[in-house]
């Protein structure tokens, strides 16, 4: 099945952003297809490259980042949702491994060719 | 009541963030991808569309705007919960826009006539 999956919240804030990345790994793990992941909203912050927690706990970017490298996914951050809050100025700045910033255009896109649509708010 | 692919819940506070406004961008940019689609206003998202709201000062867009091009989109029916005006002591003439209102007991019936509902 093809999912779309679209993230709202911030890496830590509650556990919308565990769910969905539980969720993901589960899906693929049983050959789902990921049409692509789209951070809004405050999801955008999983985007930012700065992220390091201290060793002994879990890095809710990173993981991200693993799973994009493993599988290929498209983790996409809202451009108008990331430059209102300052995660993304131009082509020239910085992100997480293995995101990249798009338009709202690219989640109607895969909404629409998706087979299921869920969103973690 | 026409079938309809998605449906936007709007159940947050006009100024919890920017949930709200957020939440109507994606419905727009579906709307420009001639996706159909309806607004249901529920528990407090009711106070979106309550007039003479003024939220510059407080550092917010006024989202006035925002809500009445719904209807420029063909985005519509914009659906209210009868109960979620009365609980609130608000009335349709409170309100910016032409509404429909639907009893809290057909709720139910009117998601599953959608495909996708967006929380928001």
């Amino acid at each position: 099945m093809k999912y779309l999956v679209q993230i709202n919240s911030s890496p830590y804030h509650g556990e919308a952003a565990d769910t969905a990345y539980f969720f993901v790994a589960a899906a693929l793990a049983k050959g789902h297809r990921i049409l692509r992941v789209f951070f809004y909203q405050d999801g955008v912050y999983h985007a930012l490259d700065q992220a390091a927690p201290p060793g002994d706990e879990p890095n809710k970017i990173q993981r991200w980042s693993e799973l994009a490298r493993l599988h290929g996914i498209d983790l996409v951050a809202c451009s108008a949702a990331a430059m209102r809050r300052g995660v993304w100025k131009n082509q020239a700045t910085p992100l997480a491994a293995g995101f990249r910033v798009a338009g709202l255009a690219l989640l109607a896109e895969a909404m629409i060719e998706a087979d299921r649509v869920l969103i973690f708010k | 009541m026409t079938a309809c692919r998605y449906l936007l819940v709007l159940r947050s506070m006009p100024f919890d963030g920017l949930q709200v406004q957020e939440a109507i961008e994606q419905l727009l940019t579906l709307a420009a991808f001639e996706q159909a689609a309806s607004v249901l206003f529920l528990e407090d998202g009711v106070w979106v569309l309550k007039q003479g709201q003024q939220p510059r000062p407080l550092g917010y867009k006024n989202l006035h705007g925002l809500v009445q091009s719904l209807d420029i989109y063909d985005i519509g029916p914009l659906w209210v919960e009868k109960e979620s005006l009365l609980e609130r002591g608000l009335t349709e003439e409170d309100l910016i826009v032409p509404v429909k209102t639907i009893e809290r007991s057909h709720v139910p019936r009117l998601m599953a006539k959608h495909e996708h509902l967006l929380p928001g």
